[in-house]
């Protein structure tokens, strides 16, 4: 089967939950898929901010989605989202 | 199907703890449950399961009826409140992993208080037995379950690790999920609802004070993942709901220290940044 997947990288994601838009805002919530397992890392956080993580290598892939802000009638979610991504080399 | 039975008794709760549940969203009750009790329900489900302890009336009365947890629900639900018809456990044979964060289906977002989901330990849950992990102050966070998936660590998460015999009782929107347990055996659960038939009114234990607004009703222990003084609001909105003041509440636009949720003059409280 013709595949477009590449074998020898892999994707890493880095979800954070933040108390707000600000690159240098408090991180409330992570989740971390590293290597292609699912690691929910302990406190304290490695990283503080969404900065502290773009400065060790993670690119931003989604930023917080400002629909979520529009009404002040009710907290959605966990705060701001940011989603970041490493690219993995396999070993061959 | 269990016929819907009715239950009274004296609330226990004080305004205070009453607004500490609105604040938080859970309570728990340690060791209310007596020795033999949890033993005989941990020997009962290893031999017949846990469902027909729904109609074995010893485990009704300690149970469902034990007064410090039924009195705790009647202060929160009002008199004459349904007692529970289904009675799951979430039974787990240790070491597992966590689950994931979640509200139950059934639940629904707003400040009214129309059902309590209970919880029971009939054997000693410490953390690592994987105990329920609770986020105070999420009954006020709307999502939907779907869209949870993907949370991991959360500041200000609890573990509701207690000893045999603990009972914690939680507003039903709460998030919440099983911990991650590193020892080995089984931990039973029991998972239960109560719910209202009376409209709220203030008729627990009040403290004749209370209405003033002391500071201490405006401090928050557990961390806040709101916009700056919404969870203030929000317990008060629950608290004015349970009161059956609703009305009251939405009339209230200024006040020198009650209710909280507009910026008081004069004086801050503890927690008045978020974290």
């Amino acid at each position: 089967m013709k595949t477009t997947a590449q074998p020898n990288i892999r994707q890493d994601l880095l979800y954070i939950q933040t108390s707000s838009t600000a690159l240098t805002s408090k991180i409330h919530g992570m989740l971390l898929l590293e290597d292609g397992e699912i690691i929910e890392p302990e406190l304290p956080f490695l990283y503080h901010t969404p900065l502290d993580a773009i400065r060790d290598g993670w690119r931003v892939i989604q930023f917080p989605n400002a629909a979520l802000m529009l009404d002040e009638s009710k907290t959605y979610g966990l705060g701001c989202e940011f989603i970041l991504e490493k690219i993995r080399g396999l070993d061959a | 199907m269990t016929p819907t039975q009715i239950y009274n008794c004296q609330p226990t709760l004080t305004d205070s703890e009453v607004f500490d549940f609105c604040k938080t969203g859970y309570m728990m009750l340690e060791n209310v449950v007596s020795d033999d009790i949890n033993q005989r329900t941990t020997n009962y489900i290893e031999e017949n399961g846990h469902r027909p302890l729904l109609n074995e009336g010893w485990f009704i009365e300690a149970v469902f009826q034990n007064p410090q947890a039924a009195g705790a629900v009647r202060s929160l639900l009002g008199a004459n409140f349904a007692l529970p018809i289904k009675l799951p456990n979430h039974r787990v044979n240790c070491p597992m992993s966590s689950q994931n964060w979640h509200r139950d289906g059934g639940s629904r977002y707003g400040p009214q208080v129309n059902h309590l989901q209970v919880f029971y330990y009939p054997q000693d849950t410490p953390p690592a037995m994987g105990p329920t992990e609770v986020l105070p102050g999420s009954h006020f966070f709307f999502s939907l379950q779907s869209w949870m998936g993907h949370y991991g660590t959360i500041r200000g998460a609890e573990l509701t690790a207690a000893p045999a015999g603990s009972i914690f009782i939680t507003a039903y929107s709460i998030w919440h999920r099983r911990s991650k347990s590193t020892a080995t055996g089984w931990r039973n659960m029991l998972k239960y609802i109560y719910w209202r038939t009376t409209a709220p009114k203030r008729d627990w234990i009040a403290e004749p004070d209370f209405e003033s607004g002391q500071p201490p009703n405006a401090k928050f222990s557990h961390p806040t993942h709101q916009q700056q003084h919404r969870n203030w609001f929000d317990a008060a909105e629950m608290y004015y709901w349970l009161c059956g003041e609703t009305e009251a509440f939405d009339n209230k636009v200024g006040h020198d220290q009650w209710p909280p949720g507009y910026p008081v003059p004069n004086w801050t409280p503890e927690n008045y940044h978020n974290f």
